[in-house]
């Protein structure tokens, strides 16, 4: 070991101290938003949700298109198996195993490109990479509702790819050890979305017009890229007919016509809101610096020469979201990636150049720098786990033991609907929810953890009727898919007879009246109120009035089973009432015993906490009113 | 050895491309400038009509507002002058001096770009006859090379964007792009070491002071092109600033802010407390209204092709500062787009010239480099030649036709618009001022966007009759008040509005008022106007700016009808 030591000079060790610093930082940066999420265990997006059920449905041996339905490939369903298996590994709630999961391939990601810049350094410009390398560590840190999409978890591995295949292309070979994994790891997320192909493609022909390094094309990397797509190729024909058949004569034709209900205008998905319009201006910033650049000496040398790839990703990037007509954060995600990592490698060519000096002249000054940037990353990681500790005195949190979880989770990270599930049903009942898009049935049901009573955990009724809207020649084919679906779904109800089913108000409860659902397959649920636009039935065995039974009443009835004076069955027959609703009592009771008896308060609480948010916006309004009085005031003073 | 015989040069290229498709396509544009009216893009009409106005003595943002700053104004007045100068002789209307003033323009920028390169040409030739250091004799061989492959290119991608953009003669973006044809060329060159010409040089210098003048964006991009022309080269830069176009163009910029400070107090106050002010606000607020699949005009196209113009332009820039130049070009044409946030045509104009110069610079460079691998193989044919001119003449004359194509019936949907979606039982708008209104009588049109108002107003030749030429402010004005945020400046605008615009009730200064939208009538209700309106108009109905959101007749939002209200004493 000593003899190893001395082999090298004093410099080679300062430079690998620095570089181990600067790593260290990076992974500083990226790892402290862990703990963000352990603050918020139960976080999670409407579309993540949704591919978390699934892989839950997965695990428990169904298959997809057949026995449940979505319009999406089925890749993102089996690697959402994942985060479900550690879950239940290490009883977690599946939002924060997501989370997780993400992060840890987030930091197997810097860690690998950390490796290629490290080992390759004598042919990569390795000072613009610690830029690049820190605004992709960074990225991941602000992500929120976008975390763990499919446009994130492309990025994980294609970053790596990019950097490996630039290595290649400017004329170094990569050792295998890197170029198969990495190519093959690629190569699976690439297949999450036929457009990531489209990337690729553009990544390599900004490499190629760089370098023309034609050979570079067949390479172990590109090479194994091909496996995981051929293999998802065969592993589709390999589904079931019946699971083809729907996707293919259902799912893709809805998908293809029917997303324009939500679409947006080309200005909208631009320029509404600050995150869209903030990755466009450091798209343009990026490029404005990049075309300063690239005519002089600083843009033709050999770290110069990746800018052209760079630019290439982002422009690709763009084109993809502009072409899928929606304004969704999530499709922005790349070009967001790419543009900020492209505005911090042009910021570390420029910076290079002093830096470069500065290292020639002193040795230390890499070890200097290099604890600079290691103290400043963690004095700002140090103030966002402050932040993530601070509990503002006006936020409540929801205690998971209810859910059999331990901790707790800020109220803000629910919808109103995860509240009403876990008031009118237990842990082991279903749930239907039929509304216009993913949200709120999901997250809320993920949330709370109510096994989905359909084979649609969404319902796409406004999609089919956009559809026809589009395309009305096609009119006579989706009305038989939309009866074919309204159909299915109605039979599910009937025959999984989930607890409560959700009805969103317009448009769908329009649209599904034209086919009578309420009086075909609703006849055993009551209407027991609304949430979030959406009317709430309960399965009560027929129609039953609810307000005929007071609370009062309703306890002793529950009591009398609790007590076991009486049976369901004796006291359903005994009051004239459904045994359902009995039953329903009788959990309801027993669970508000056990509650009640844990002293805990929670629902009162969110209750003031509601009052209080009204009597603000109350209080708001009477002062904007007193404000235009007061003007008016002013001004008839004047005019006397 | 090169068979000279069997290529042409690059000045006998420009010159057959002057003669043989320049010189007819103007004199094409000139034929249809004459022949056809009412064709004028609407944020000119509107200038025009504005500036008018000012000839009579109001006082610019104080009597009528517009977000434009005081050069274009300016501007707006020559054809008035002109009109003045030479009716006698000359009696044509002020929409045909706009026309040929723009023309003059547009010939300008093509013969001033034929002769750069053709100087070019002469001057790179001699100099590389002569020894020179290899990086210098590398640079001057490659732009050359560069002339030879783009310069007619070029030029056509400029005959083609004025086609493209028709609607759009004589914007303000359409200026830009005239001067910035002729000026990146010249920065480049000048970076080079070549000189030209000085009035030439004077005169462009002038032309691109004045430019960079005409919107708030405009000297940003004009710096970060010009730089990029420069390669941020130390000798480069020292060169082009003691260059006569350098030099003129501070020049110029001095007289603009010598001129701004000849202004009334009034104006430049109102300038600089009102204008600008709602401009950067305007920047920074997006309309809510702005949502659905067709709340706005859909213009992806123009990103779209940025993309491989962007991706051939980062693939050549590192051996031509001129591509780097237009790319940047392009950028802040894209940038633009993202200030205004509305999606209009108008806004991309600068984006679709850089767009059509980078595709038909690839287009030629790939051309010709096919043509050397084909000459390689067949070196003693004329065989690569009539292939290299039939493609590019196909590809030319196809565009040309179908960009015509595009125009004409974009222009007769302008006049007599025909959607696939009508509000029924309206009239559109057009009709509905025609009948109600006559010849030099205001007609007021409120609207959030000035399209509904202009260029109708300007071809019917009625003044405009109340303060808010465009109604953005009052946009903005509500939004500053439900969030409590009017106070200071933007306070004592919103007074001076309700003043100007109760002055205009009271008088009936409009015999016609017409209403767009959501904002327009919450601002008139919640200022109290609506009684103003009340007292001395009726409402008479309403109309419908009839549209497909398509050029000429573009709309934001929700395709809303127009509440018109006629003066009492009119309606009687």
């Amino acid at each position: 070991m000593n003899s190893f030591i001395k082999s090298k000079p004093l410099e080679y060790w300062i430079v690998t101290a620095a570089y181990v610093l600067v790593l260290s930082a990076c992974l500083l940066l990226a790892l402290q938003r862990v703990f963000y999420w352990t603050a918020h265990p139960l976080f999670v997006c409407s579309d993540q949700s949704v591919y978390l059920a699934m892989a839950e449905l997965i695990l428990a041996g169904k298959i997809p298109y057949r026995d449940f339905f979505d319009f999406n490939p089925p890749l993102i369903m089996y690697l959402n198996v994942v985060p479900i298996m550690v879950a239940r590994l290490f009883h977690l709630p599946p939002p924060l195993a997501l989370a997780l999961v993400v992060e840890a391939l987030h930091a197997i990601s810097i860690l690998v490109m950390a490796a290629l810049l490290y080992v390759y350094r004598k042919s990569v410009p390795v000072l613009p990479f610690l830029p690049f390398l820190f605004a992709y560590a960074y990225f991941t840190t602000l992500m929120e509702n976008d975390m763990g999409q499919r446009e994130h978890l492309f990025t994980f591995f294609f970053m790596p790819y990019f950097l490996l295949r630039g290595i290649r292309h400017f004329g170094t070979r990569p050792s295998n050890w890197f170029s198969i994994p990495i190519g093959f790891f690629c190569g699976l997320l690439l297949s999450l979305k036929p457009q990531f192909f489209f990337l690729a493609f553009c990544a390599e022909l900004g490499f190629l017009l760089s370098s023309r390094n034609w050979r570079a094309l067949i390479s172990f990397e590109t090479l194994s890229l091909l496996v995981a797509p051929l293999g998802y190729i065969l592993f589709f024909l390999r589904l079931p007919k019946e699971a083809l058949k729907v996707l293919f004569e259902q799912a893709l034709p809805i998908y293809q016509y029917g997303t324009i209900w939500s679409s947006k205008c080309f200005p909208h998905m631009l320029c509404s809101y600050d995150y869209f319009i903030r990755p466009f201006l450091q798209l343009v910033g990026s490029l404005t610096i990049a075309f300063l650049i690239l005519p002089t000496s600083l843009g033709r040398s050999r770290a110069g020469a990746w800018l052209s790839p760079l630019i290439f990703i982002c422009l690709g990037a763009m084109v993809v979201y502009i072409q899928g007509a929606q304004a969704w954060t999530y499709r922005l995600l790349p070009m967001a990636l790419f543009a900020q990592v492209l505005l911090a490698y042009e910021a570390g060519l420029i910076c290079s150049v002093p830096l470069l000096r500065a290292f020639q002249m002193w040795k230390g000054f890499s070890l200097l720098a290099a604890l600079a940037v290691f103290g400043g990353t963690a004095h700002y990681a140090n103030l966002c786990l402050e932040e993530y500790r601070i509990v503002p005195p006006d936020r409540f949190d929801i205690n998971l033991e209810g859910l059999g979880y331990s901790g707790f989770s800020p109220r803000n990270d629910f919808d109103e609907t995860f509240f009403s599930m876990i008031e009118n049903s237990q842990p082991d009942e279903k749930i239907v929810h039929i509304g216009s898009g993913i949200r709120p049935g999901y997250p809320a049901q993920l949330q709370s953890g109510r096994a989905p009573g359909s084979r649609y955990l969404y319902f796409m009724i406004t999609m089919i009727r956009s559809a026809v809207e589009v395309n009305p020649k096609l009119k006579d084919k989706f009305a038989a898919i939309e009866k074919q679906v309204v159909d299915n779904l109605g039979e599910d109800i009937l025959k999984n007879r989930p607890n409560l089913v959700y009805l969103q108000d317009f448009p769908v409860r329009d649209a599904l009246q034209e086919h009578h659902f309420v009086e075909r397959f609703l006849g055993n649920y009551t209407e027991i109120g609304s949430v979030d636009s959406t009317r709430i039935y309960r399965l009560t065995g027929g129609k039953f009035n609810y307000a005929a039974f007071g609370v009062w009443r309703r306890a002793e009835i529950a009591m009398s089973v609790l007590r076991k004076e009486l049976t369901a069955e004796q006291a359903a027959a005994k009051y004239q009432l459904p045994v359902e609703v009995v039953n329903d009592w009788v959990k309801r009771a027993k669970a508000g015993l056990l509650r009640r008896l844990s002293d805990r308060s929670l629902d009162r609480e969110a209750e003031m906490q509601k009052e209080i948010y009204e009597l603000n916006d109350r209080l708001f309004k009477l002062n904007l009113e007193k404000g235009e009085l007061e003007q008016e005031l002013f001004k008839l003073k004047e005019k006397k | 050895m090169e068979d000279r015989s069997k290529t042409i040069s690059p000045i006998a290229k420009l010159d057959l491309c002057m003669v043989g498709l320049i010189l007819p396509f103007l004199l094409f544009l000139l034929h249809d400038l004459s022949t056809r009216s009412g064709d004028l893009p609407s944020l000119l009409t509107l200038h025009l009509s504005l500036s008018q106005t000012l000839l009579f003595g109001q006082s610019l943002y104080v009597d009528y507002f517009d977000f434009a700053p005081p050069l274009v104004f300016e501007l707006g007045k020559i054809p008035y002058l002109l009109q003045q100068l030479l009716g006698g002789l000359f009696p044509l209307r002020v929409e045909l001096y706009t026309k040929y003033g723009v023309f003059f323009l547009l010939l300008s920028s093509f013969l001033t770009t034929y002769y750069l390169f053709r100087s070019a040409c002469r001057q790179l030739a001699s100099r590389l006859a002569f020894p020179l250091p290899s990086e210098e004799r590398e640079a001057l061989q490659k732009a050359l090379s560069q002339i030879d492959t783009s310069s007619t290119s070029y030029l056509i991608a400029l005959a083609l964007f004025t086609i493209y953009e028709r609607l759009q003669f004589g914007d303000v973006q359409f200026l830009l792009v005239l001067t910035l044809t002729p000026w990146l060329v010249y920065v480049w060159l000048t970076g080079l070491g070549l000189g030209f010409n000085r009035y030439l040089s004077i005169a462009l210098g002038i032309a691109a002071g004045i430019a960079s003048l005409l919107d708030y964006p405009f000297p940003v991009i004009m710096l970060f092109c010009t730089l990029s022309a420069l390669r941020l080269n130390a000798l480069a830069l020292s060169r082009f600033a003691f260059s006569s176009g350098f030099l003129s163009l501070i020049l110029t910029l001095f007289g603009a802010l010598l001129h701004y400070f000849s202004l009334s107090e009034e104006v430049r106050r109102a300038f600089e407390h009102w204008v600008v002010p709602l401009k950067m606000l305007s920047y920074q607020m997006f309309d809510e209204g702005i949502n659905g699949w067709d709340g706005a005009p859909d213009h992806k196209e123009v990103f779209y092709l940025a993309c491989p113009a962007l991706m051939f332009a980062a693939a050549a820039a590192r051996r031509s500062s001129w591509i780097a130049s237009l790319a940047m070009a392009l950028v802040g044409g894209m940038l633009i787009f993202l200030l205004e946030k509305q999606g209009f045509a108008r806004d991309l104009v600068l984006a679709v010239w850089a767009n059509l110069a980078l595709l038909f610079i690839f287009f030629s460079s790939s051309l010709s480099w096919a043509l050397d691998v084909i000459k390689s193989r067949m070196p003693s044919s004329f065989g690569p030649l009539i292939f290299d001119l039939s493609i590019r003449l196909t590809l030319t004359f196809s565009l040309f036709f179908f960009l015509n194509k595009r125009f004409e019936d974009a222009y007769s949907d302008g006049i007599n618009p025909h959607p696939m979606r009508v509000i029924k039982g309206l009239l559109d708008i057009n009709l509905m001022v025609e009948h109600n209104s006559k010849w030099k009588e205001a007609v007021y049109i409120l609207s959030d966007y000035p399209d509904p108002a202009y260029p109708l107003l300007f071809n019917l030749e009625r003044p405009p009759g109340g303060y808010l030429l465009n109604g953005r402010p009052a946009r903005i004005l509500l939004a500053l008040k439900k969030t409590n945020e009017l106070r200071g400046d933007m306070r004592e605008f919103y007074e001076h509005v309700i003043a100007q615009t109760r002055q205009d009730l009271d008088r009936k200064k409009a015999t016609l008022i017409l209403a767009h939208g959501y904002y327009l009538y919450q601002f008139l209700e919640e200022a109290g106007l609506l009684n103003s309106v009340d007292e001395n108009y009726e409402r008479i109905g309403d109309t419908a700016f009839l549209t497909d959101n398509k050029e000429p007749r573009e709309y934001l939002g929700a395709y809303y009808a127009l509440t018109v209200f006629k003066s009492r004493a009119a309606a009687k």
